[in-house]
């Protein structure tokens, strides 16, 4: 999951506090949180993290690793492999993973082939991490960096 | 994060120059200096554009300039006129702006584009006349807007009329809305797998950018915003 969908999940965890709420309790602007939330590339630093790592009472470490991975990241790999005949694999945040083809993606989701000809619509913000069939996950999660 | 009035002085302009560079008025800009009023996210964005700086890096809202001590409030100096020389000492030496490297995202980013438009690095030399590595971020921003818009000519004509919309993929939600389109015509049944990996099963009653309504097999009818959604099959018939 991208840093900025991760913050969405982690809102909607929280019940949806607006950015105001978060705003009053962490001293980050409101147009700050919402522009972490919702540009494709990485936004905020490190201060920032830390005061909303608290605030999701998280380790900071979470949103550190997560930080370098923009929703282009996924766009790209999505974008290498569409249509062609690779094999892929999608860790889901759900703990699943799931192989396919990709056959199309958009701004919300992408269409994977799997082996047994059934095919998921899956939703890019469950997707943890990927990789060409064999090779390694990408991006490595925060304990493979520390 | 910085007063925008400290950043503007820091890169040399003046709120006329950053008015023309940024879009936003010359009025706006010293609204925004001076504290009375928060920047909204439009102009944040022209603004940070034009001072090659992030957005974050833009307190929202100045903090009030202080004001000069009033010229009765300073410390009496005697005022000694300095010799005249000649006219070239009237000049004021020339200000020498360096811009720094180009960003490592920035360099991720016109390697990515490369990749897309199936090019390598030596077309960076062609395009910008120097190589990569040698970039300044200017430079670099340059060459990223060359990229984007020979994207956007390779583009389908159709795609461009509409030039409120990015030119890849992940700017458009067609794809998905038009396959849901396609479950609903052949009256398939959804399979939902949830973020807590529970499944809800049932046709579609309609669907949108940001959820999913469907009819259950006891004619119960649950709405699912998207954000639950992890992944779904249409199974027709």
């Amino acid at each position: 999951m991208s840093s900025s969908d991760y913050l969405r999940y982690l809102r909607a965890l929280k019940r949806g506090p607006d950015f105001r709420t978060i705003s009053e309790a962490t001293g980050v602007p409101a147009g700050i949180l919402r522009q972490m939330e919702q540009r494709y590339r990485p936004l905020g630093n490190e201060e920032i993290l830390r005061k909303l790592a608290i605030y999701y009472d998280l380790p900071a470490e979470e949103l550190f690793w997560r930080h370098a991975w923009s929703r282009r990241d996924l766009t790209f790999f999505l974008q290498e492999v569409s249509g062609q005949d690779v094999l892929a694999d999608f860790e889901l945040a759900t703990g699943s993973t799931l192989s396919g083809r990709v056959q199309w993606f958009d701004l919300g989701s992408f269409s994977l082939l799997q082996e047994d000809g059934r095919e998921a619509i899956v939703q890019r913000h469950v997707v943890e991490r990927w990789r060409r069939a064999g090779q390694p996950f990408s991006p490595p999660a925060g304990e493979e960096t520390a | 994060m910085y007063n925008l009035r400290d950043i503007r002085k820091r890169k040399g302009l003046s709120v006329g120059q950053l008015a023309g560079r940024s879009g936003v008025s010359a009025q706006r800009i010293k609204e925004y200096e001076l504290g009375g009023k928060e920047i909204p996210f439009d102009d944040l964005e022209r603004l940070a554009k034009a001072l090659y700086v992030e957005e974050w890096e833009i307190k929202l809202k100045s903090d009030p300039p202080v004001a000069p001590p009033r010229s009765q409030d300073r410390p009496n100096k005697p005022r000694v006129k300095a010799p005249r020389k000649g006219k070239q000492s009237k000049r004021r030496p020339k200000q020498v702006r360096v811009i720094p490297p180009l960003k490592d995202t920035q360099r991720l980013q016109i390697q990515r584009l490369l990749a897309y438009l199936s090019l390598d690095e030596t077309a960076v030399l062609e395009l910008a006349k120097k190589p990569l590595d040698e970039l300044n971020q200017k430079e670099a921003s340059g060459l990223l807007n060359t990229l984007q818009r020979e994207i956007a000519q390779r583009e389908p004509q159709e795609r461009k009329q509409n030039m409120r919309r990015a030119y890849l993929p992940e700017g458009v939600d067609r794809f998905e809305l038009k396959y849901l389109q396609e479950c609903v015509e052949s009256n398939a049944t959804l399979r939902v797998t949830l973020f807590d990996d529970s499944t809800q099963i049932g046709s579609i009653v309609g669907f949108g950018p940001y959820i999913l309504t469907l009819r259950d097999q006891e004619g119960q009818e649950v709405t699912i915003n998207k954000l639950a959604i992890a992944y779904y099959y249409c199974e027709k018939e």
